[in-house]
């Protein structure tokens, strides 16, 4: 393979790396709203603390693996507790969206304050688990195992979730709510624990996406900010509630990124919002979204 | 008595839906809202499922009181929703939407016939050769079956259904008709809402008239058919 | 030439260490060599930057502008923790002399939150209703930009140790209220210029962050390149967001370039994760920049993964000096969760945070007042032993300082850290090659 060639191929791979870390924490947000219709402005936090947990458990127990195990189940159960004790109550407020929306804008700026009592403002670093540590031959290319890994992993989250989709009774449950959740409760299904279960199942995936993310990134208290803002494109590129849209705007916004910086790299920081302004022109739902 | 509302009062923010409505259902019956558009039959059915929650009244279902019951409680005691919108899962398939009316751990009447979806699709021919298209592949007469069909899987006792003959053809209009009466027969009493009142007149044994969200008529639909002055002042002239 | 550099060097940090000897504190030695002295410094045992009370009485207020919230937090924490420390070193020493009386030092927080209305809303809080005597502050030339104009309305002193831009000082926008103590971007491009001029490297390839200061600094090290070093090649030059994410397309552009050396003007979060992913890639290429000695980040990829590091400072600790080592060892004295490399580490951003403070408060004492006017008088061409015993000078008519700089090449091992590659060897240059020339367009500069 030319050199050339090899440079392609390696932003091809960047461009799926990062686009599958960008769906991990996309798919949970567009869930969330496709089902609860509440943008969750804390996502990004959460995406935050997972990488913060992972430190302290693979300082308490060295292991990059019980990080992952631990971590994001650690933000599930907050997202739960977020969604039974806060969100419900907002939503039982009666103000609609918007005391939803300042809701999950509180809860992020808190956990940026916790955090920050915590573990301090220092950018703290995790170390690419030495079972994964090293570069891999693809035909002449030499690309770290552990990018590969990320996108194995979230190939690997986006089976299990499309298992449980596609094959459960939750599964249906949960696509029927992300079109109509008042016409599934009218069908005798308790909506409120499947919200809180979708809410803990997003909230699991963007921590997912913090573990995974943290051996290449310095964890600090803005790690969330711009991943947040990352998977809002996607979401609205993709559709709200849209799943499979998600999945094909954030590999193309990935690589977008990627092949932008080569080639354009003047504009490649605007290209996403760009290309979001267009689908916004001509589709205002997204390319597979329902609502607007 | 089956179903007993008494002295519903319903808001939309500032707005007085609802003002003191009572309306029962018996047994086996086919009961009638009739009236024109927004007199509050949607919004009655709404409110007896708890999607649009009553400030105040009662309602009580085989004696046991529903009010201000959460939808899935309200179901899960035995009401099933065919509402207007007709509000099919379009990214399910025919047979998940099926399946989205079972309700899990709920055992059906004792003297009622479980419905399955071989039962279902007898009823409704055209919906077994769709089992597998999506929901938002169907026509809207198809949906209308769809509609109906996933609200018997739950074993209803009593169906709400709202407009279910609104924007169809008249040959599917007598379909809906038949398949409603079939229902009925089979143990199911409807509260139904229904703008074309020949389709009424054919199914009902009672009905109820709605002025602005208050009950201005109620009585066989003989006696309805006796007072063309009510007719005239309530119904819209076609 | 770099040898005679060392002796003058040497000369100058031995001229403090017989001052010291001798007993002479800078308050008392007018007219002789004035500066910093390590061996007055209070016994700091039990400082805790988070426990920082503020003295009651007459006291000199200093008002702290940084970002104590938001994405650049950690900077503000660095500030606080400097300014706490000299703060608590003067009061534990009785404060200083003004207005005829001892007079201990507040700290009064500004925060910035890294944005202008932010910053300038803290500004007028500070001077209208804290009545601070001096500002000081803060990472962000566009926020610096909006104190400086403030502290000329508001007449107050003000002090600049965290903005390099070339232009705050020139025309215009120059107040005799503020002092910039540190470095500019022009002096940045030509002291890695000036050091490259000695080396091998040819190829660089430059990666900023894209903002001002990044655009700047890339436009200074090519003005210094073009100058020292005719015949080096810019192989790519490439601006990423704040706060990126991902690396990896960058560094495989820089790979594929066949750079011999990546110049870049980040600060961490940035620096780390630039350095980090590009040795996860297996690019091992050397790094060139002024923010890349962030313990934290430099322990992330190890020894081998640091070394050949190229790091430019305006102040650098020499090991090998006694009171400089002995000034750092009571530096690294920091109580939880400052006891931290971040903040062990006197770097050139604590260090020449804490430097700055010390020369305007010396500047105070001489005034004997905290007064704007009578400080501007004392401060305005005077001539300081920095912390590192080197000679500054702040030169009168532009108010920014005349000191030689340095460079040094990580290596591994050595003295300071085992788990990263570090300083060694300094190599000094000379403030003829990197001061920026006075502004021609400056009625004062003649």
């Amino acid at each position: 393979m030319s050199p050339e060639t090899q440079m392609y191929l390696a932003q091809g791979i960047h461009g799926l790396a990062y686009g599958m870390l960008l769906f991990l924490v996309a798919s949970g947000l567009t869930l969330i709203f496709g089902m609860m219709g509440i943008l969750n402005i804390a996502h990004g936090a959460f995406f935050m603390l997972s990488a913060y947990l992972c430190v302290t458990v693979l300082g308490a127990t060295g292991s990059y693996w019980l990080s992952l195990l631990i971590a994001p189940l650690g933000v599930a159960l907050l997202g739960i507790l977020v969604e039974r004790f806060m969100l419900r109550r907002a939503q039982a407020s009666g103000m609609g969206h918007i005391a939803e929306l300042l809701l999950t804008l509180g809860v992020s700026l808190v956990l940026a304050e916790a955090v920050k009592l915590t573990w301090g403002t220092e950018g703290l670093q995790v170390n690419v688990p030495s079972a994964l540590a090293g570069l891999v031959n693809i035909a002449g290319l030499e690309y770290p195992i552990y990018r590969l890994f990320i996108i194995v992993l979230s190939l690997v989250v986006l089976a299990l979730l499309s298992l449980v989709l596609f094959k459960t009774r939750l599964g249906t449950i949960v696509r029927a709510a992300v079109s109509d959740p008042g016409m599934v409760s009218a069908l005798g299904v308790n909506t409120q624990i499947v919200f809180m279960l979708v809410f803990g199942l997003g909230s699991w995936m963007a921590g997912v996406a913090g573990v995974a993310a943290a051996p290449i990134l310095t964890v600090f208290p803005g790690l969330g900010d711009q991943i947040g803002m990352d998977a809002f494109v996607v979401v609205v590129v993709g559709g709200f509630g849209s799943l499979f849209g998600a999945l094909l705007a954030a590999l193309f916004l990935g690589e977008l990124n990627a092949f932008g910086i080569q080639f354009i790299p003047k504009l490649s920081p605007v290209l996403m919002f760009s290309f979001m302004a267009l689908v916004l022109a001509f589709k205002p739902t997204g390319l597979f979204g329902e609502r607007e | 008595m089956l179903f007993r509302a008494t002295n519903l009062n319903t808001y939309y923010g500032l707005i007085h839906a609802l003002q003191k409505i009572s309306l029962n259902v018996d047994q086996g019956e086919i009961v009638c809202l009739l009236g024109r558009n927004g007199m509050g039959k949607s919004t009655t059915l709404k409110s007896v499922m708890g999607l649009v929650p009553p400030q105040s009244g009662a309602i009580e279902f085989q004696g046991r009181s529903i009010f201000r019951a959460l939808p899935h409680k309200v179901a899960r005691a035995g009401v099933g929703l065919v509402p207007q919108e007709r509000r099919i899962f379009p990214t399910l398939t025919v047979e998940e939407n099926l399946l989205m009316g079972v309700k899990a751990g709920c055992q059906p009447p004792k003297d009622l016939e479980p419905w399955t979806l071989k039962r279902v699709y007898k009823h409704f021919n055209s919906l077994e050769r769709r089992s597998r298209n999506k929901g938002s592949q169907l026509s809207g007469g198809e949906q209308q079956m769809l509609c109906m069909g996933r609200a018997l899987m739950g074993n209803p006792l009593l169906l709400l259904v709202d407009e279910p003959s609104e924007g169809l053809a008249p040959l599917l209009v007598k379909e809906v008709r038949d398949v409603l009466l079939q229902i009925n027969q089979a143990g199911v009493s409807i509260l139904l809402v229904e703008h074309n009142l020949k389709v009424a007149m054919s199914l009902a044994h009672r009905c109820y008239l709605l002025g602005k969200g208050f009950v201005a008529f109620e009585g066989t639909m003989a006696e309805l058919q006796a007072r063309p002055d009510v007719m005239a002042k309530y119904l819209e002239v076609s | 030439m770099r040898v005679l550099q060392r002796t003058i060097w040497w000369g100058v940090a031995a001229t403090v260490l017989l001052g010291v000897t001798l007993g002479t504190g800078p308050a008392q030695a007018a007219g002789a060599a004035r500066g910093f002295n390590a061996s007055a410094v209070a016994d700091m045992t039990g400082f805790d930057p988070a426990k920082f009370e503020n003295p009651s009485g007459d006291v000199v207020k200093i008002g702290v502008l940084a970002p104590f919230s938001g994405d650049a937090a950690s900077v503000g924490q660095i500030y606080w923790a400097t300014g706490t420390w000299v703060a608590s070193d003067i009061n534990r020493r009785g404060g200083i002399t003004v207005d005829g009386k001892k007079k201990k030092i507040a700290l009064i927080k500004g925060d910035t939150m890294g944005k202008p209305a932010n910053t300038k809303q803290a500004v007028e809080k500070l001077c209208l209703q804290d009545k601070v005597d001096v500002l000081w502050g803060t990472a962000g030339s566009h926020l610096t930009a909006i104190i400086q104009a403030e502290a000329d309305k508001y007449k107050k002193l003000h002090l600049n140790s965290g903005s390099l831009s070339d232009t705050l000082m020139e025309g215009k926008a120059f107040t005799p209220y503020t002092f910039q103590h540190i470095w500019t971007t022009h002096s940045v491009g030509a002291t890695l210029a000036k050091f490259f001029a000695t080396r091998q490297e040819r190829k660089f390839y430059i990666l900023n962050q894209d903002y001002v200061f990044g655009h700047e600094l890339a436009e200074s090290f090519k003005a210094g390149l073009k100058k020292y070093v005719p015949d080096a090649q810019i192989v790519g030059e490439d601006f990423h967001p704040l706060f990126n994410k991902d690396f990896a397309p960058y560094l495989t552009k820089v790979k594929a370039s066949g750079a011999e050396m990546i110049f870049t003007g980040d600060w961490i979060p940035d620096s780390s994760n630039l350095l980090k992913q590009s040795r996860q890639m297996g690019i091992n290429l050397p790094v060139a920049g002024i923010f890349l000695d962030d313990i934290n980040g430099l322990i992330a990829v190890g020894p081998e993964g640091s070394k050949g590091l190229v790091f430019a400072s305006e102040l650098l600790i020499n090991f090998q000096d006694g009171i400089q080592h002995k000034w750092h060892e009571a530096w690294k004295t920091w109580a939880a969760p400052y006891n931290t490399p971040l903040y062990e580490w006197l770097g050139s951003t604590t260090g020449a945070y804490a430097e700055s403070l010390y020369w305007l408060l010396d500047a105070m004492e001489r005034a004997g007042s905290a007064d704007a006017e009578k400080v501007i008088k004392v401060w305005e061409g005077d001539e300081w032993t920095g912390l590192i015993g080197q000679k500054l000078t702040m030169r009168a008519c532009d108010h920014r300082v005349v000191r030689d700089t340095y460079v040094t090449e990580f290596v591994s091992p050595n003295k300071w850290y085992k788990d990263c590659a570090f300083m060694d060897k300094i190599t000094t240059i000379p403030a003829e090659f990197v001061t920026l020339p006075q502004p021609k367009d400056s009625s004062r500069c003649k």
